[in-house]
């Protein structure tokens, strides 16, 4: 009997997981976290809204088929809900693991494609940052100089523009040492770099991006953006265009999504060198909790044993586990430590700032899927005079995928470096 | 008091007649009584509520409703012990000849375990997302019937257990301090993963 009671826990187990794995399959289909879809991501949503099914209809017929599950006592109601709550949490890590090695794969093969071959920018390092450089500086406003974040995602599509780079022409891509989505409305993070480094190279190089065609990318689509009366002052850009800028979103004013189009381990990873844990309030918030766990965890097992509750070395701890996160909760918030969304909010006044975009020369503010999707509802206020388009081929994030889509994003850019005149957008 | 019983026996006998007539409802009724079906369905509908939003805004509503759900389902068992502690109720088939259709659980009868649990997902869910919530009620139903139906609950413990969830969910969402603490471990959580890329330092 016991026996049977721990093979059923296991197929239990195995039942959430599947089910679990699938509703997060084609939640993620859905809400386009294309960061956790196992197969397809945004190319193949469908894939994974079959996937997600395929795997619901076999969880419930594998598990239903076995009369053990149907009308037999086997497992209790407790077991059962941790049976469910493991097997949701293993469905989210696998998840996590099998989207990450399928987008490492995708990358991997992917690896020799845009950048390499003919086309090979020439890499500059500065102190400041690192410049690439490619083709002939040409013509006054034939030219392109890129503003781009750190990361694989614009260094992807940074590659994919110098490789189709048009004869007629030069760019410049610059990318500074610091990360951006720092500094306040006055100076904006890495101006100072950028500019240390366009005169660096005018200087030695006899480059001239006076009258050049500018292009922010990402978060430097913002802080171009920001510095425009600055950049019109010092280079007289011929164009201005903001790719991709970060957006808040109208309803929860967040700025930026990272499910839509990172990986978990893009996220993880970008979450260890931020090191949320290392803050002041994250430590102090940790100072508070422990001697709180402490004494919550040894209270709640001295219960469990004086009771004989079940596994009572391992509830005990989990119940003080629980009551320590509850209590400390309340310890924090009279400390003025929790309750708070300052970080968010921090981001959302940085982000808005540069949607308001007044000045003479012609800016195309480039707004691709899911950036439209959250500056839909936003107040008229923080757009300003800004025209937005949308590209709706053209997608945002830290990777974009195959099928193209870098490929067409850098051909939609030098379209629009390419078309003569001020652009117009009503 | 006793006519309070005789009445519930009377309901349960219409109720439990039913079965051994039509194998197919039969077989229905077993899969919607099984300890597995309905409660395992009432959990991933939870998962799929707290995936359902439609911005980052709902995302946290959703979330909020999940921990909900959970702390009223922790509660509902703890007054559960309550009732069970100081209400010995002997099962249908104890006392009576019935269509029995399961097996013979040997816990007490009163209130329903079952229903008690599956009704505490459709009231907190329900409290927090009036119009998803309805998605709750049809599996809490057909199990709480399915288990009068096979003969293993009066129709009166169905009705208690629904009761003692409906107080539970109710006591969750009217006491917000209870969840507070959770919703916002929750919603820091959803936080820290989803703006990570935007919070560069």
């Amino acid at each position: 009997m016991q026996e049977i009671f721990y093979e059923d826990v296991f197929e239990t187990f195995l039942f959430c997981f599947l089910v679990a794995l699938g509703i997060i399959q084609i939640a993620a289909a859905r809400r386009g976290w294309h960061g956790l879809s196992i197969y397809g991501g945004r190319i193949r949503a469908n894939v994974n809204n079959a996937l997600g099914a395929a795997l619901i209809i076999f969880g419930y017929a594998w598990y239903f088929s076995d009369p053990l599950h149907r009308n037999v006592r086997n497992i209790e109601a407790l077991m059962s809900l941790v049976c469910l709550a493991l097997g949701v949490v293993a469905a989210a890590v696998a998840t996590a693991l099998l989207a990450s090695l399928a987008e490492w794969l995708r990358r991997f093969a992917r690896s020799g494609g845009a950048g390499s071959g003919k086309r090979d920018p020439e890499t500059i390092e500065f102190p400041e940052g690192k410049a690439m450089l490619s083709g002939t500086w040409g013509e006054k406003g034939r030219n392109l100089v890129v503003f781009a974040e750190p990361g694989k995602g614009s260094e992807a599509l940074l590659r994919a523009l110098h490789a189709s780079l048009p004869t007629a022409g030069g760019m410049l891509s610059l990318l500074p040492r610091s990360g951006m989505g720092e500094g306040d409305a006055e100076e904006w993070p890495g101006e100072g770099e950028m500019t240390r480094m366009l005169s660096r190279l005018q200087r030695e190089r006899g480059l001239d991006a006076g009258g050049e065609n500018f292009l922010g990318l990402g978060w430097c689509a913002n802080a171009a953006l920001r510095a425009r009366p600055r950049l019109e002052e010092a280079y007289g850009p011929r164009k201005l265009l903001a790719v991709a800028p970060v957006v808040p979103a109208a309803e929860g004013g967040f700025a930026g999504d990272a499910m839509l189009s990172n990986t978990p381990l893009d996220i993880l990873s970008s979450l260890v060198r931020n090191r949320p844990w290392d803050s002041r309030a994250a430590r102090r918030a940790i100072a508070v909790w422990a001697p709180v766990f402490i004494a919550c965890a040894t209270l709640a097992t001295v219960v469990t044993v004086a009771f004989g509750v079940r596994w009572k070395f391992i509830s005990g701890p989990a119940a003080g586990l629980l009551l320590s996160l509850w209590v400390t909760y309340f310890l924090l918030a009279r400390k003025g430590l929790a309750g708070g969304a300052g970080g968010e909010a921090l981001m959302v006044s940085r982000a808005r700032m540069p949607l308001t975009t007044e000045g003479s020369p012609p800016t195309l503010v480039i707004l691709t899927w899911e950036d439209a999707i959250s500056s839909a509802g936003l107040p008229g206020s923080l757009h300003g005079t800004m025209k937005p388009e949308l590209w709706r081929e053209a997608l945002r994030g830290k990777f974009l995928l195959g099928g193209g889509t870098t490929r067409r994003l850098a051909d939609l850019i030098w379209d629009e470096v390419r078309a003569g005149g001020a652009i117009e957008r009503g | 008091m006793h006519w309070l019983l005789n009445l519930d026996y009377t309901f349960f006998t219409w109720i439990n007649g039913l079965a051994g007539k039509n194998s197919l409802l039969d077989s229905a009724m077993q899969a919607f009584c099984n300890d597995h079906l309905v409660p395992f369905t009432l959990g991933f509908l939870v998962l799929v509520m707290a995936l359902r939003g439609r911005d980052r805004r709902g995302d946290r509503d959703n979330l909020a409703a999940a921990v909900r759900i959970f702390m009223a389902i922790a509660v509902s068992s703890a007054l559960l012990q309550l009732a069970v502690t100081l209400i010995h109720r002997p099962r249908p088939f104890v006392d009576h000849h019935v269509n029995l259709l399961f097996y013979r659980p040997t816990d007490w009868s009163f209130p329903s375990n079952p229903a008690t649990a599956s009704f505490t997902f459709f009231f907190s869910a329900w409290f927090s997302d009036r119009r998803f919530g309805w998605w709750f009620l049809p599996p809490a139903l057909l199990m709480s019937f399915a288990r009068v139906f096979c003969g293993v609950h009066y129709p009166g413990d169905v009705l208690a257990g629904a009761l003692l969830a409906a107080a539970s969910a109710w006591i969750v969402h009217r006491f917000d301090f209870l969840s507070r603490p959770f919703v916002a471990l929750v919603n820091g959580a959803e936080s820290l993963l989803r703006s990570s890329m935007s919070m560069r330092r």
